[in-house]
């Protein structure tokens, strides 16, 4: 009734199908850690949502360094297994192998002494080999298994010893030669029989490593389908845990080995408009067309790399914006009582309370009347400047000759700049300051980035960029959705 | 719908499949965190943490090798990394004990419980050591690179270990037979 057991086999045996279930609560909280596959909320702006995710990544990521700065500088720790540690646990593992094969075949009754084992085992019931068999063959192992003949027991145990040191030194290698000759030394042997190949292999990401056995004649083999899958299996969950180490390993690697400060400068031509038709002035010039004006931004920023792909970068950038609304009569109106509410956002200096001004989109020219056949047709330029303080991430695609980047943040718009002119004839007439105009905004920005290397330390960057500006003006008519459009080149100094 | 048809939506973040595969799975690797843990509190924090990590790196698997494996690496990892992080495993070497295997009298009277209490109060590196060589079937090489101490450290681990399990079986047995008499 009582027999005495290795203490492990006796943990391994009572705990093999050990199974408990966990309290309801682990899976809320891994429910509520999952990132989530649903769709963004309907009636939220895109830039809205683009510029919320860039946020939530940016504080994340800053977090994530703040927190994990330690792990991350400890690389050694995750590192748990080498390749070359496989590869001479495989060698022990093949040759322990080998070894019980060896020892097996000395006696008469091989097949019989290793069903015992098997069965004393327990784990190789039908059901198990077959999945066994399956897992076996989905990676990539080939067992072909030769039929015994009982007259070849000494022949193999010659050809296996020579095999196993075979095996050690060719681990990397492919080991057809090795089949080749097995099988020429196996002439004496019933050709009936074939040549069983057991060889086990696994694409590591940086190496392919090779494993073949010649282990030459035994049906026995079948039979040891369940220790052999079990030590296959136990091997190849190593490989692939190794494969994921290896990359972790080398992911750090690379991560060491990279430059993770930059300073650039930058200077782009910025061109601004709206989206839609509306206006920022007054709703009367809703429809008038408006002209975008090209003007120039300078700055400079920093950046960190926190891994190879994904920096983050902030900055300071003086930028100047300005559009027409055009179509618009200008005349003056001494006297006149009601010139303000002409220009409802605008707080008109001296000069500019005695014009008033009038969409000509609201006339056809046949009902203009008299009375201002004679004036000027003209434009209002509204102009505006701002110190811009933008916080993007910079995703990078390609790093090859030209590195390709997608850049994505946010950038505070602080007005330090604020004046509307009527251009008549081209000449400017200041007219006030826009009375709508939020000291601090925001503005979304999307774009892209190219990277040419000069030096080593050196880069020359073009970054088409779109900003899309969301409080800026605080009191605007129709649809008027203003945007930055700017092509910012400038160099990227490494340190 | 097969498990490989569940991992490719998980590998969409599709919340059904990623509650499936919890389900599916979520018994054996509790069960393999509470022999890693020393009590159910941090085995829960364990399970917990694993399976963010697998519905983080699903799209990592290549489908090599059995899923389960793959899950059971990562609940493993997952249990070292605590221990990694507490520096458990930077302590001062005591005197080696030679690796000698243990028998015992296996004459049914266990329950699973027991074992599993009498692992989870091992010290916590001998119960890492025990679980990765008895229980996962990791070599030595292997345990000592992923504790990150030397093979004659976790060949002397585990005979420690193997000593404390046996005397706790004896003098459980040794109770319960003076409480039947």
């Amino acid at each position: 009734m009582s027999d005495k057991k290795n203490i492990d086999r006796l943990f391994q045996e009572k705990l093999k199908d050990f199974e408990v279930t966990p309290n309801n609560s682990v899976w809320n909280n891994i429910a509520t850690g999952l990132p989530s596959d649903k769709k963004g909320v309907k009636g939220i702006p895109i830039w809205w949502r683009v510029a919320g995710v860039a946020a939530t990544l940016l504080l994340l990521f800053t977090f994530s360094q703040l927190l994990l700065n330690d792990k991350s500088t400890t690389p050694s720790q995750d590192t748990i297994v080498n390749e070359d540690s496989i590869k001479e646990n495989l060698n022990n593992d093949l040759e322990d192998i080998i070894n019980i094969e060896n020892n097996d075949l000395e006696e008469k009754s091989p097949s019989e002494k290793l069903k015992l084992n098997i069965t004393d085992n327990n784990t190789s019931t039908q059901t198990e080999k077959h999945n066994l068999i399956n897992k076996v063959e989905s990676a990539n192992a080939i067992v072909t298994a030769k039929t015994q003949n009982d007259n070849i027991s000494n022949v193999l145990k010659n050809k296996l010893i020579p095999s196993s040191g075979k095996i050690k030194n060719t681990v990397a290698d492919n080991t057809n030669s090795n089949l080749t000759q097995e099988k020429g030394l196996n002439n004496n042997i019933d050709k009936a029989k074939r040549g069983e190949l057991l060889s086990y292999s696994s694409n590591s990401k940086t190496e392919d490593i090779k494993v073949g056995i010649n282990l030459t004649a035994f049906n026995v083999i079948l039979n040891t389908f369940g220790l052999l899958d079990t030590s296959l299996i136990i091997k190849e969950d190593k490989l692939s845990l190794i494969e994921e180490i290896a990359a972790n390993e080398k992911d750090l690697v690379d991560d060491e080995d990279f430059e993770r400060w930059y300073a650039s400068s930058n200077i782009a031509p910025v061109y601004f408009n709206t989206l839609g038709k509306g206006s920022s002035i007054h709703p009367q010039f809703n429809n008038n067309s408006k002209s975008g004006n090209i003007n120039m931004s300078y700055g400079i920023s920093g950046s960190y790399a926190i891994n190879k792909k994904l920096s983050v970068r902030a900055g300071v950038n003086k930028v100047a914006l300005g559009y027409s609304t055009n179509n618009v009569i200008v005349f003056n109106s001494i006297g006149a009582s009601n010139n303000t509410q002409l220009l409802r956002n605008i707080d008109l200096n001296e000069s500019g309370q005695n014009l008033s001004f009038i969409s000509a989109t609201e006339f056809n020219f046949l009902q203009v009347p008299s009375v201002l056949s004679h004036v000027v047709e003209s434009s209002i330029d509204q102009k505006l400047g701002f110190i811009e303080i933008p916080l993007e991430l910079k995703y990078n695609i390609s790093n090859k000759k030209m590195g390709f980047n997608i850049i994505g943040g946010f950038s505070a718009l602080l007005l330090n700049d604020n004046e509307i002119y009527s251009v008549v004839n081209g000449n400017s007439t200041l007219l006030g300051k826009a009375t709508n105009i939020n000291n601090t905004s925001f503005s979304a920005n999307f774009g892209f980035g190219l990277d040419f290397k000069i030096t080593d330390k050196i880069n020359l960057n073009m970054e088409p960029v779109f900003k899309y500006q969301l409080n800026t003006f605080n009191d605007t008519s129709g649809n008027f959705k203003p945007f930055i459009i700017g092509i910012y080149s400038g160099l990227n100094f490494k340190f | 719908m097969s498990l490989d048809q569940l991992i490719q939506k998980c590998k969409k973040n599709d919340t059904k499949a990623q509650s499936d595969i919890y389900k599916l799975f979520s018994s054996k690797l509790f069960a393999l965190c509470l022999k890693y843990s020393k009590n159910n509190v941090e085995a829960e924090d364990n399970l917990q943490d694993a399976f963010l990590t697998i519905f983080e790196k699903i799209s990592q698997y290549k489908h090599k090798g059995s899923f389960e494996g793959w899950l059971k690496r990562i609940a493993i990892n997952t249990a070292l990394q605590r221990y990694r992080s507490k520096g458990v495993f930077n302590l001062v070497n005591e005197d080696n004990v030679e690796d000698t295997a243990i028998e015992i009298e296996d004459n049914d009277d266990l329950g699973i419980d027991f074992l599993l209490l009498i692992i989870q109060e091992l010290p916590d590196r001998y119960r890492l050591v025990f679980n990765l060589y008895a229980l996962d079937g990791y070599s030595h090489k292997e345990i000592a690179k992923m504790l990150d101490i030397t093979t004659g450290t976790t060949k002397s681990n585990l005979a420690r270990a193997r000593m404390i399990l046996k005397d706790k079986i004896e003098n459980y047995r040794a109770t319960l037979k003076s409480q039947s008499l």
